[in-house]
């Protein structure tokens, strides 16, 4: 388990989170949602490890995460972020090496893992490529499978994926496989915890949801108890409509336009005229 | 440790460094047999030998004399100070992430000048101060001083909250690089012309001072710190992706930083207090050893101590060559040699586009 417990964070006079608590369960896809500004990936950092300042307490496995070394910490969590710029010409397949860095394992062993990892996401054919070379989509994929070699072992206890925002640089088919193979990694005893922007990619993907809004969470639990109007229309300040999916009974969430005071709306249309 | 980096890398990385070792080899013989007396590699060796005790004899005194006290210290000094121009570079490079860097930027080679200068042109000026650090050992130190001054001035101004920010690390060295420059002209305007011609030889670097004495302080503040840095390829690696990134594979990213920042400074400011200023080495050594092998830390830093003293070693036995009996500054050669070959390699990197 992996859990924040009434996590608050001030910066300046700013409260960024406020009384958050989360429990990213092994086998568990749980996907956090919210507006820009809610405090989604600080939250994320404190999950991390990255940042320390702040009121509560988070534990990874049952130990504090505060006494954990940093290399400790590697071997059973891996955090993806949007995207990485590297400025040296680094082949893929060194990319994807280097997340073996934790494990202090011989040469070969790093190279086999490395392989297998590739080949289960289809990275092949760019395995010898330069990585600055790569499409957005295609750097994301190779990050991917870097994650996955880190967080690859064969220790009993639950390991953990953190997911900032993954999808943002890829086409539709990526975001979804992305998604895929962060749920098979469930499958196999990983908690994945994820930051996402798409409500539908969240309804269609995570086991569990936790809406986020000016650092206060404004509804958690399984996706269908959390996937309700009302509570999502809190959330985003925004008028939603929630149908079931045909094909897989999973909610699917349909933005409204807004609604506009009437005088406003002849405001607007006279102004687009003069424009 | 040796065993540890080397089991670490792959079967052509291994290839790489030994290939790398021979030439080195190869450049040593080469340079201890050229010069005014003419040694050959067998009468180099009879000499050593004999040296260390063994029964060896065809060679005269002079020749004993020229190798052991002249061109022997020459050869470590510049195989040493090339080492740690080339280690240096590289590990600076790849902690700021950025092909561009040289050693310079954080302030080492201007503050180890402002010092050197001073020394030069002050230092006389203080009977007391001159009598304790009299001669030539007075203008190493204030430049080695000078070195690891300023580059912690730099690293403190760099710090926000217990953490250095490159961006601010790099502006505040712009700043005393500009701040050291202004002394040094204020210095040389009141430097007389003994003391202008003695900056300005220091200033264009030397390998020609090499002593035993004088190498006996320029070993370890040399050797260790191109020692340690040889060994942060790993971490160097993760940090490219960046440094919440390198944090999350389990690198100590604040201290990686830290111990990079201070053991290059020192092998600069060491190299510089000894040498002078030799340019091109720390940034160019890397660059063409990323060209050719990849950007693999693990393989470039160890590479590029090797390759260091390859070039200056070369570049050495270059200027004390060319215009015989006289010599020319090596800072001249290294620069006068590496830019052009620098814009070959990018003419070619660019028609190939590997860069």
């Amino acid at each position: 388990m992996y859990t924040a417990q009434h996590i608050s964070l001030k910066r300046g006079n700013r409260q960024v989170l406020q009384q958050v608590s989360l429990a990213v369960k092994p086998g568990v896809f749980t996907a956090v949602l919210g507006p820009n500004g809610a405090g989604k990936s600080t939250l994320l950092k404190i999950f991390s490890n990255e940042l320390s300042q702040y009121a509560g307490e988070v534990k990874l496995n049952g130990k504090p995460l505060p006494q954990y070394k940093a290399q400790e910490l590697a071997l059973v969590r891996a955090v993806l972020p949007q995207s990485i710029h590297i400025n040296f010409p680094y082949t893929a397949r060194e990319i994807v090496q280097l997340g073996r860095l934790p494990y202090h394992e011989p040469r070969q062993q790093t190279e086999a893992v490395a392989e297998e990892i590739m080949e289960a996401l289809g990275l092949q054919l760019l395995a010898d490529r330069k990585y600055v070379t790569l499409s957005g989509g295609e750097q994301q994929r190779v990050q991917l499978a870097r994650v996955m070699a880190q967080i690859k072992n064969k220790t009993l206890s639950p390991r953990y994926l953190l997911l900032d925002e993954p999808t943002s640089s890829l086409d539709l088919a990526q975001q979804h496989s992305m998604l895929q193979v962060a749920k098979n990694l469930c499958r196999q005893n990983v908690g994945v915890l994820a930051i996402l922007h798409d409500l539908n990619l969240a309804a269609l993907y995570a086991d569990e949801l936790l809406l986020l809004k000016d650092g206060k969470p404004i509804a958690q639990g399984a996706v269908a108890e959390v996937m309700q109007e009302g509570l999502l229309e809190k959330t985003f300040s925004h008028p939603v409509q929630v149908v079931c999916n045909g094909c897989c009974g999973r909610p699917f969430v349909m933005a409204m336009p807004q609604q506009q005071p009437k005088n406003e709306l002849i405001y607007a249309l006279k102004f687009s005229n003069h424009g | 440790m040796l065993v540890l980096l080397v089991k670490t890398l792959s079967g052509t990385h291994r290839l790489v460094l030994l290939g790398l070792l021979l030439v080195l080899l190869a450049v040593v013989v080469l340079s201890l047999q050229v010069g005014a007396v003419k040694i050959t590699a067998g009468e180099a060796l009879a000499i050593l030998v004999h040296k260390m005790g063994g029964a060896a004899t065809g060679f005269s005194s002079q020749q004993e004399a020229v190798l052991l006290s002249i061109r022997l210290p020459r050869l470590v000094l510049g195989m040493l100070v090339g080492a740690a121009l080339g280690v240096a570079g590289a590990s600076l490079q790849g902690l700021f992430r950025n092909p561009l860097v040289e050693p310079g930027l954080i302030g080492v080679s201007s503050g180890a000048a402002l010092f050197a200068v001073a020394a030069i042109v002050f230092g006389a000026a203080l009977p007391d101060l001159g009598s304790v650090l009299a001669g030539p050992v007075m203008l190493p130190v204030a430049a080695f001083a000078g070195g690891l001054l300023t580059t912690l001035l730099t690293y403190k101004l760099g710090q926000r909250e217990g953490k250095v920010e490159i961006t601010i690390l790099i502006l505040a060295g712009i700043a005393i690089n500009a701040l050291a420059g202004a002394l040094i002209g204020l210095c040389i305007y009141y430097a007389d012309d003994a003391a202008l011609r003695t900056f300005t030889f220091w200033n264009m670097g030397d390998l020609g001072g090499a002593s035993w004495n004088r190498l006996q302080i320029a070993v370890p503040m040399m050797l260790v710190p191109t020692f340690f840095l040889t060994f942060l390829g790993k971490q160097l690696n993760a940090l490219a992706l960046g440094e919440s990134e390198a944090y999350h594979l389990g690198v100590k990213v604040e201290q990686v930083k830290y111990t990079i920042i201070l053991l290059s400074s020192m092998a600069v400011g060491a190299a510089v207090s000894l040498t002078g200023i030799i340019g091109f080495v720390g940034l160019v050594v890397p660059h063409i050893l990323r060209m050719a092998f990849g950007p693999d830390h693990q393989l470039v830093l160890p590479a590029a101590v090797l390759t260091g003293a390859i070039v200056l070693v070369l570049g050495d036995l270059f200027a004390r060559t060319v215009v015989a009996p006289s010599e020319l500054p090596i800072g001249i050669v290294t620069a006068l040699l590496g830019g052009p070959f620098f814009i070959w390699i990018l003419m070619n990197a660019k028609r190939k586009r590997t860069l």
